[in-house]
């Protein structure tokens, strides 16, 4: 009985206090470039960027300049986006102008995490924008994780957006 | 036919002074009720109270200044766990200001664990914290003299920074010039503190309160109560002797 009252218990408690770092952002980085990772650049969202930035948000986004890490053709972005009540900070890794991996490194939200799982991130790999700035193939929602679908989704959007606007968008600079 | 005259007495002077004692409380619970009512239209729970012995009185206190750094024109300030550029709020998330500097083209304000990169607008350029590269334990922020770049000092050791800060490299230097927290101007102090303050109480609130009896406590709704009574009485009363009239 004391049991199945502690599993209960520690249910609810994990639901209500779901915050976790599930990769930090140098690992996350390391990982991408296998340990050799290039100086961080910056994009700076100038007047030209942010009505195009709102389109994909919804809102502007909360800093006038983006930090990101390039190679070659490969672009990674570390972004927030708040799901519910709290940012989701998300890497994400465009080659040639396409998605080749979303990861969930924090999520702040109490409910909804299930976006951090393969089988709902491996959804935006080859996925890249259309001429509208939304992304070629319809994404699966999770019930339940609305919200933080709709942030990762905004993400992805925007990491393909600010790619097409960096020096790493068409090649070796 | 004395004793019904006698009570008769008692009922008239009863309801002259009871009458006399609620006609304060049935303007006031008039007026307030009035103003209720209208709450939307005369934007009570958009205007906030200003009175100090009145944001006393519900236990909201004065920000406490923690430090204010000096950028030129502007003012880098924390007050109570929150972050001001000037008298704008700029982050709340409880962190602490350990030092702030002008750079060329950004003001560049420090906090324990994160860079804060405003415009000299005010506007947000960024936000670094160890994701972006930044060492931990930031303890204070200044300006290498010979070349006239940002350093942060750590608990790991002293920090340059280009001039557009984007990443960080240990140094020696011993000839750096430390943002020191200085004494904001007395108006800068009292335009946060209303700020501050001002936000946390609106009229509708304290309206609701003088109504219900409220503004003084359980003792204030208790009394409200006895007034409520003696309303009751005061009709009960008026209408029995215009019944024997």
């Amino acid at each position: 009985m004391n049991y199945i009252l502690i599993l209960i218990f520690s249910l609810i408690f994990s639901s209500a206090h779901a915050s976790a770092t599930y990769q930090t952002s140098a690992e996350f980085l390391d990982e991408v470039f296998s340990s050799d990772v290039p100086q961080p650049q910056v994009l700076w969202l100038t007047k030209k960027f942010k009505p195009l930035v709102k389109e994909i948000l919804g809102h502007d986004y909360a800093t006038m300049r983006v930090r990101y890490w390039g190679r070659n053709h490969r672009t990674v972005w570390i972004l927030e986006e708040i799901g519910k009540e709290k940012p989701i900070t998300t890497g994400i890794v465009i080659d040639n102008g396409k998605i080749e991996q979303v990861k969930v490194l924090v999520f702040r939200e109490s409910r909804g995490n299930e976006v951090q799982y393969p089988f709902f991130t491996d959804q935006f790999k080859g996925r890249f924008l259309n001429a509208d700035k939304v992304l070629d193939r319809y994404i699966d929602g999770i019930s339940g994780a609305t919200l933080s679908v709709r942030a990762l989704k905004k993400l992805a959007r925007l990491a393909l957006f600010l790619h097409q606007q960096s020096k790493y968008a068409n090649g070796p600079s | 036919m004395v004793r019904r005259r006698n009570i008769r007495r008692f009922l008239f002077l009863g309801h002259r002074y009871i009458g006399i004692f609620c006609a304060l409380f049935v303007v006031m619970l008039a007026v307030t009720g009035f103003m209720l009512n209208h709450t939307e239209s005369l934007k009570l729970d958009e205007r906030h109270v200003q009175s100090t012995d009145l944001l006393k009185w519900y236990g909201i206190s004065s920000p406490m200044l923690e430090k204010s750094f000096s950028t030129g024109k502007h003012w880098i300030s924390e007050f109570s766990g929150k972050f001001y550029f000037d008298n704008s709020l700029v982050a709340d998330n409880g962190e602490h200001l350990v030092g702030a500097l002008a750079l060329e083209q950004f003001i560049l304000a420090a906090l324990e664990t994160e860079l804060i990169l405003l415009s000299y607008d005010g506007e947000l350029i960024d936000r670094m914290g160890n994701a972006a590269g930044v060492p931990t334990g930031i303890l204070t922020v200044g300006i290498e003299e010979q070349t006239e770049l940002p350093v942060i000092k750590t608990v790991s050791g002293s920090y340059r920074s280009d001039a557009e800060l984007i990443g960080w490299q240990k140094i020696d230097s011993q000839k750096i010039h430390w943002s020191k927290p200085q004494v904001p101007p007395v108006e800068l102090t009292q335009q946060i503190t209303e700020s501050y303050r001002g936000n946390g109480l609106n009229i509708e609130r304290v309206l609701l309160d003088i109504h219900s009896g409220r503004i003084a406590g359980q003792a204030g709704v208790l009394f409200m109560d006895v007034v409520a009574i003696m309303f009751i009485l005061l009709a009960g009363m008026g209408v029995w002797m215009w019944a024997r009239r």
